[in-house]
């Protein structure tokens, strides 16, 4: 394997014509990590991928593979088979008319390496995968998580510096796509190459990531680890794609830091509600942006998951709902209600109820966040 | 199991009229026209037809006339689709004019578009008028009545259909195929020879195929750009003389039949070509 230590990526701008697609994307990927670019169709993900294997040329900013510049957007652009990335596409692309060991052996065929050395290597690369027995198949002739595992092998025979998957799993059906997950995260921990995967799936995304990024329209939302991005989405959009579903919009009433805490009171349609922050490096801008928003008494929004509410009574933050319709999850059932003011509200609490009846909910305040109302 | 035969009889059913329509039109006819030709006259079994046909050089040269043409003019005509449509199969600008205007001559008709060419191609024609004024040549090179006329006019009204063929199926392949290529070091020549043209090929076969038989049964562009009293007698014109100038049905339709094994013929060998080429995939990679 090639010597690869990070890949760099500085600005990356992409537009066609007017329409900016990519806006100054920053990301670097240490060996060995295994990075998502998540976020809903449309928002750059793929585009972001295929700028970095040079399938797309991208209109400015810098890539860096350790310190040499593979693209600038300007004079530099190495091509993509010089680059030295592997790439699964998400329809697989085997070529139809090879067997399941030609489309594997392909690339070390190009590279003109010797006859016994690709056999080896082939049947190395059909044994990580699993498929063995199938060598002479046709790739018509396989299930899809079969011609997935041919896509994986296809490209870690060819040992890349830098593996990267564009929605692998998103044609496959809910169990398999659970299996290839688990052995996609298997695969990464034995090969130990620095792995770029694009998703709109936040579950996969959770599930296999070191490093996360959320992306919308092009930008680069928030960058962190999967309990970073989860537990403490930087805006209302990436908390909205975390599954905060209950967002009620209001205005804060007061903030008092208390010791290694920050209380801000919310207001939320003539309810008051507590949020409490952590007083720490992290969340300082947070802090600084919710001070603001309080002296300009700009319109802000709550959020919290439904899994967060709970049945519990307290001195705050605890309110009657009118349960209207229970939905039967297994473990629990989630319930979809209004608040006193009419606030909808879908919440998951311990007690059953069913649908007319009216319930108490507690919204515990250090789950209950305080977003900017997002613009546009 | 009792279900699925249900389905098969009303499927069948519902499958009778156009069946009656296909033996009516297209079975009968075609028994009939091979009976005529193991026939006589007054209806006795004979091989004389074939006999006659085989031992006479003014009728079987036919069919190296008529290859003499349909060969080169199909050669040529996929010859120029493969790369044209190769280039063009994601799509270029000018893609809608120059499928218009491709089409044009598919519409008016073979008659119409020979009795053009037959200006455009002669003596005072714009083709000899521009090569005399760029001093290629000094007097008007004959393009008309002779074997090149015949093969330029076939050539021309063929290759719409090649094209368009050609095209579809090409641009019908996933470009992720390409891209998978090229990540794995695979230069454009290479991704071209060792995946395009392999992918390519059933529908390069399909298509040289009928643009074959459509150029053996050439018949009005070979009366009306060529010589068919002589050099450009094809097949097709060899069987229509014999039924209805001489009005000797069991002949036209002995070579009506000749014609019709030849043309089996080439098609078994480029089938036979394209199986030799890829084994087992006949499957086109869509995405």
């Amino acid at each position: 394997m090639r010597e690869f230590n990070k890949l760099t990526i500085k600005n990356l701008n992409k537009s066609y014509e007017d329409f900016e697609v990519l806006k100054d994307f920053n990301l670097t990927v240490e060996n060995g990590e295994f990075v998502t670019f998540l976020g809903p169709s449309g928002c750059g993900k793929s585009t972001a991928l295929n700028c970095i294997c040079g399938l797309i040329p991208i209109t400015g900013g810098e890539i860096f593979a350790d310190d040499e510049c593979i693209e600038n957007g300007i004079d530099i652009s190495i091509p993509p088979e010089k680059r030295g990335f592997g790439m699964v596409f998400q329809n697989y692309a085997l070529f139809p008319h090879l067997t399941i060991a030609q489309n594997i052996a392909f690339g070390l065929q190009i590279k003109k390496m010797d006859k016994k050395e690709i056999g080896k290597r082939v049947i190395q690369a059909i044994a990580l995968v699993h498929l063995e027995g199938q060598e002479n198949k046709y790739p018509g002739q396989l299930s899809g998580g079969q011609q997935q595992r041919v896509a994986i092998a296809r490209c870690a025979v060819m040992e890349p510096r830098l593996l990267m998957l564009d929605e692998p799993l998103s044609n496959l059906d809910a169990k398999l796509r659970v299996e290839m997950r688990y052995e996609l995260k298997a695969l990464h921990e034995r090969l130990q190459i620095a792995t770029i995967y694009v998703t709109h799936d936040q579950q996969e995304a959770l599930a296999l990531s070191d490093k996360i990024v959320v992306m919308k329209r092009g930008k680069v939302q928030q960058i962190g680890t999967p309990q970073q991005i989860f537990s403490n989405p930087s805006n209302l959009f990436v908390a909205d794609f975390m599954g905060f579903k209950n967002q009620w919009g209001g205005k804060i009433e007061k903030i008092v830091e208390n010791g290694d805490k920050v209380d801000v009171t919310v207001n939320v349609n003539g309810l008051t509600m507590l949020s409490i922050i952590a007083n720490n490096k992290e969340e300082t801008g947070r802090i600084l942006t919710l001070k603001h928003a309080f002296e300009n008494s700009k319109e802000i929004v709550t959020a919290i998951r439904p899994e967060d509410i709970t049945s519990a009574d307290g001195p705050n933050n605890c309110f009657d709902c009118n349960v209207r319709i229970v939905e039967y999850l297994g473990k629990t059932s989630e319930i979809s209600g209004s608040l006193q003011n009419g606030l909808k509200v879908d919440a998951r609490p311990e007690h059953l109820t069913s649908s007319g009846e009216s319930t108490r909910l507690y919204i515990p305040a250090d789950k209950l966040l305080v977003f900017m109302k997002e613009e546009g | 199991m009792k279900i699925g035969k249900k389905i098969d009889r009303s499927l069948f059913i519902m499958l009778l009229p156009a069946i009656f329509v296909l033996l009516c039109l297209f079975i009968y006819p075609f028994i009939f026209g091979l009976y005529l030709s193991f026939t006589t006259k007054d209806g006795t079994y004979t091989l004389a037809n074939y006999i006659r046909f085989f031992s006479d050089q003014w009728e079987y040269r036919t069919i190296w006339i008529t290859l003499y043409i349909s060969l080169p003019v199909t050669l040529i005509c996929v010859g120029l689709s493969i790369p044209l449509a190769y280039y063009m199969r994601r799509g270029i600008k000018s893609e809608r004019m120059i499928t218009f205007f491709l089409i044009i001559p598919l519409t008016l008709g073979t008659v119409l578009v020979s009795q053009g060419m037959l200006t455009f191609l002669g003596p005072k024609g714009w083709v000899n008028q521009f090569l005399m004024f760029i001093g290629i040549v000094k007097d008007p090179i004959q393009f008309t009545h002779n074997m090149l006329g015949v093969i330029l006019s076939v050539v021309i009204q063929n290759f719409p259909y090649s094209f368009l063929m050609l095209l579809g199926y090409i641009s019908g392949i996933s470009p992720d195929l390409e891209k998978a290529s090229q990540m794995l070091g695979a230069s454009k020549s290479q991704t071209f020879w060792k995946i395009m043209f392999p992918i390519m090929a059933p529908g390069v076969a399909i298509t040289f195929c009928l643009n074959f038989v459509m150029a053996f049964s050439v018949y009005p562009s070979a009366v009306l750009l060529g010589q068919p009293s002589g050099p450009t007698r094809v097949i097709a014109y060899a069987a229509y003389q014999w039924a209805f100038e001489k009005y000797d049905q069991n002949m036209g339709s002995t070579i009506s039949v000749i014609m019709g094994v030849i043309e089996l013929i080439v098609i078994a060998l480029v089938l036979s070509w394209r199986s030799h080429l890829q084994k087992g995939a006949s499957i086109v990679g869509k995405g």
